[in-house]
Parts: structure tokens; C-alpha cells; sequence
């Protein structure tokens, strides 16, 4: 009985993913018609975008921040503070900065539009749509999609822009012994242009 | 006429049916929802398919439109078998078939005026004047051109209806589908909706299918009333005809009957074991 469920439950969840694959091709597909709603494609790099900028450039600074801080302790048990802005910059543009953008558009953009499309799919406007002969594919789903592939990038430079900014004032601040650290071994770890 | 002659009435295929339905078959899960149904819609009529409810008149309303197809049987709306239509013949259908919604399923983010405008800023291009003269003039029929600024979240739910009911005809279809158009609507309202879809009929000759359940509107609107029941067509016939019919179907629908041939109760176990008093009588 158990094994059935399990073996049932596991078709569903194989079944799910066959949708999900199916959902994703389609909204591929709908992208060219997709280019003819071009406002609302604009409306959507609005929201994923710029209603996501607060967000991202907050998280961008604490994060480069943080990271200079602990570099700085570590790298300066070697003596080489001077390496703290690539070693953070390069964190950042390989590894921090995609992941953490990634993970704060899909938190705060992508529940946004999930409940979006929920609404409009319990009100019957996705139904509506296409009864007024409008493909919700092309008309809702695409154009987020779209949204979404142009905002990411440009969310993810300015969190590495943040990120750099944070570790040098971080770093300044350092240099200048605001931090109460004795132990600063003189050397300029992030150096005014 | 006897129930049996009622449920066998066989309606006679009209050459100018703009709806032609025959040995419609659809079963949603384990549920049979049209046993082979057959009907007809007249061009240019007014139409009511009335029935208790679950029976599938808003399924049937979504055959019309493609959204579902039938297991078997076909569908057929100006001509065209509409389970057979590729998708762009399909949305080639729709622009010509006004629906009117259930619950008005207007689009949250659009102003009144811009939900109205929907369908024209899609299909049409038609300079910005002409389009506000338009949507204007169906809002003024439905008595809502004063509203024309508000948001779907400002309105009661008869205003609501009012403008999805707008939107469906901002196009002049061919043929409107009005899903319960007549719920949450006060008196006035009411009336003037009744008004309005009569004369959408009378001088643009638009054929109307109207699920609803409101006899006194329907009586004043309806050329043809078909009532379904288990799947089948058990009655149909001019509303006045209808509701004074011998048939249990019709006795029990419009006497609002307990007992008939449609049971009341969903399907279940037997209440006194489901409650645990089965075997503890005395």
C-alpha cells in the first residue's frame, strides 16, 4: 500500500515536472508573439526591476561589507591587505553576487508575480483573456519571463557595484582606525582613485 | 406531457442554428457531466439553459468556446466544429463571441474604462477618439460611463458585472455567452440589463445563451428556454411553456422541490452510520 502511494506520489511528482518542462517550452514559444506587448514588457522590467533595486543595493552593501571585513582580518595575517578589493570584486562578480541576486529577485519579484498569476487565474482573467482571444501566454507569462532575463543582469551589476562600495568604505573606515582596530598594519588595503 | 415525452422531446435540426450541439459526451474525472446532449440555438434568438446546479451549464458554455473539449459528439458554432479548430482559427472564433463571466473576471490592474477597451486595443486599431467614443457608448448602455475611472477593486459586485458585461459586447459579437448575468444585480439594474440584452437581439440581431436561474428575468428576456438535468436535455421549450409543463423535471426544477428526479443530496453514505448511530436505535 505504502510502496503504491510512494510509486503514485512519485508519478505525480515526475508528471509535475513533465508540466513544469512543458509550461516552460510554451513560454518560450510565446516570446516573439510576446515582443507585440511591449508595454506591458515594459511594465514588468519596471516591477522585477526597479521595484527590486531597494532591495538589492541594501543587501549588495552589507554583503561587500561583510565580506571585506572578514577578508581583511584573514589577509592581513599574511600581509596582503593591498589584495582585499580583488579578492572581494572577484567573489562578488563570480559567486555572491549572481546566487544572492538570484535568491532576493526570486523572494521578493517572483512570489510577487506568482501571486499575480494565481489571482488572475482564480478570477478567471487568464480565462478572460483568452476569450477575448489574447494568449495569456504571450500577454502574462512571457513578458515576466522576459522581464526577468533583462532585469537580472543589471540587478546583479548593482549589487557587485554595492557590494565593492560597501568593502571599500568598509575598508576606509578601517584605514582610518574607525574601528577601534589596534593591531592595523599600515598598509592601504583600498586606495582613493 | 409526460416526463418520458419530455425528456425524449427531440428537437429538430434548424439549418439555421447558429449553435448546433449533438451527442455531446464529457466526463470531468468520474463524473459524467453531458450524456449525449443535443440542442440547437437559433440565430438571432435568446436562449436560456437553465438546471440545478453542477449540472454543467457553464461547461457547456465552455464547449462553445473551446475551452473544453467533448470525450465525444460535436460542437458546432457558425458552422465550425470548434474542437476541431486550430488555435488561430480558434481566437478567430472568439473574436466574434462575446462571454460574460461568472464572477465579471475583469482585469485587476485596468481602469474600468481600460478593461472595456481591452479587447479593441488588442484586435483593433483604431484611433485614440474613436476607441473612447466606443467604450464610452457601452458604458453608457450598462449606466456605467460615470465610472469610467474607477478600479475593478471600487466596485460593488452588480457594477462589477456591468462592466464585464461591456467589455463582452464593446465588440458587437455575433453571439454573447452570459454565465448567471443576473446575480448581485439590484431591481434597477437588473431591468436594465434585461433591456439592454433584448435590444442587443432586436436591433443587432446578436444571438444570446443565458445561464441563469431567475425565471421572472428569463420569462421576460428568453425565446426558448433548455432545461439539462443528469446530463440530458429533459425539457425545453418558450419559458411560459415550460414552467407550466407536468413533467417531474419541471415540476421539481421550478417548484424548487426537494424531491424529484433530481436528488438534492451529493452522493454520500448513510447519514446515521456516517454520524455513528446506526445499530445504537432503542
Amino acid at each position: 500500500m505504502n510502496a503504491n502511494l510512494r510509486r503514485h506520489w512519485l508519478l505525480q511528482g515526475i508528471v509535475s515536472l513533465g508540466e513544469c518542462g512543458i509550461f516552460f517550452v510554451a513560454v518560450l514559444g510565446a516570446l516573439p508573439k510576446s515582443l507585440r506587448y511591449w508595454r506591458e514588457l515594459c511594465r514588468q522590467v519596471w516591477f522585477v526591476g526597479a521595484m527590486s533595486l531597494v532591495i538589492v543595493m541594501v543587501c549588495g552593501l552589507f554583503v561587500g561589507m561583510v565580506l571585506a571585513l572578514q577578508l581583511y582580518y584573514t589577509l592581513s595575517i599574511f600581509g596582503g591587505t593591498a589584495a582585499l578589493g580583488t579578492v572581494v570584486a572577484l567573489s562578488l562578480f563570480r559567486e555572491l553576487g549572481p546566487v544572492v541576486t538570484a535568491l532576493l529577485v526570486a523572494g521578493r519579484a517572483g512570489t510577487a508575480v506568482t501571486a499575480e498569476i494565481g489571482l488572475m487565474r482564480a478570477t478567471d482573467q487568464l480565462d478572460a483573456m483568452s476569450m477575448m482571444a489574447v494568449d495569456p501566454l504571450a500577454y502574462v507569462a512571457s513578458p515576466r519571463f522576459l522581464a526577468g532575463v533583462i532585469a537580472m543582469p543589471l540587478l546583479e551589476c548593482v549589487f557587485n557595484a554595492m557590494g565593492i562600495f560597501g568593502g571599500r568604505e568598509l575598508a576606509r573606515a578601517r584605514q582610518r582606525h574607525l574601528l577601534g582596530q589596534h593591531d592595523f598594519d599600515g598598509h592601504v588595503a583600498w586606495r582613493r582613485p | 406531457m409526460s416526463h418520458d415525452q419530455t425528456a425524449s422531446a427531440k428537437h429538430e435540426p434548424s439549418s439555421d442554428a447558429l449553435v448546433q450541439v449533438r451527442g455531446l459526451r464529457t466526463r470531468i474525472g468520474d463524473k459524467v457531466i453531458f450524456d449525449g446532449l443535443d440542442l440547437d440555438v437559433p440565430r438571432g434568438s435568446v436562449t436560456a439553459v437553465m438546471g440545478p446546479s453542477g449540472t454543467g451549464k457553464t461547461t457547456l458554455l465552455r464547449h462553445l468556446t473551446g475551452q473544453l473539449r467533448p470525450d465525444a459528439g460535436s460542437v458546432r458554432v457558425d458552422g465550425e466544429e470548434v474542437a476541431k479548430l486550430s488555435r488561430r482559427a480558434l481566437f478567430a472564433l472568439r473574436e466574434r463571441i462575446g462571454f460574460l463571466f461568472q464572477n465579471s473576471a475583469l482585469l485587476t490592474d485596468f481602469s474600468v474604462f481600460e478593461n472595456v477597451a481591452f479587447p479593441l486595443r488588442q484586435h483593433a486599431k483604431l484611433p485614440e477618439e474613436l476607441l473612447r467614443d466606443i467604450v464610452l457608448t457601452k458604458l453608457q448602455a450598462v449606466g456605467l460611463r460615470g465610472a469610467a475611472g474607477l478600479m475593478p477593486s471600487e466596485l460593488s459586485g452588480g457594477m462589477a458585472r456591468r462592466v464585464a458585461l461591456a467589455r463582452a459586447i464593446v465588440f458587437d459579437p455575433m453571439l454573447i455567452l452570459y454565465d448567471e448575468p443576473f446575480v448581485g444585480l439590484d431591481p434597477i439594474a437588473l431591468n436594465q440589463v434585461l433591456r439592454l440584452i433584448r435590444t442587443l437581439n432586436r436591433t443587432l440581431g446578436i444571438t444570446s445563451i443565458l445561464v441563469a436561474h431567475e425565471l421572472a428575468a428569463i420569462r421576460q428576456v428568453a425565446d426558448r428556454v433548455y432545461l439539462i438535468a443528469n446530463g440530458k436535455l429533459v425539457a425545453q421549450g418558450a419559458p411560459d411553456e415550460l414552467a407550466h409543463q407536468n413533467s417531474p423535471w419541471t415540476r421539481q426544477f421550478f417548484g424548487g422541490e426537494a424531491d424529484g428526479p433530481v436528488p438534492f443530496h451529493y452522493p454520500a453514505p448513510d447519514y446515521a452510520t456516517e454520524l455513528g448511530f446506526a445499530g445504537r436505535a432503542q
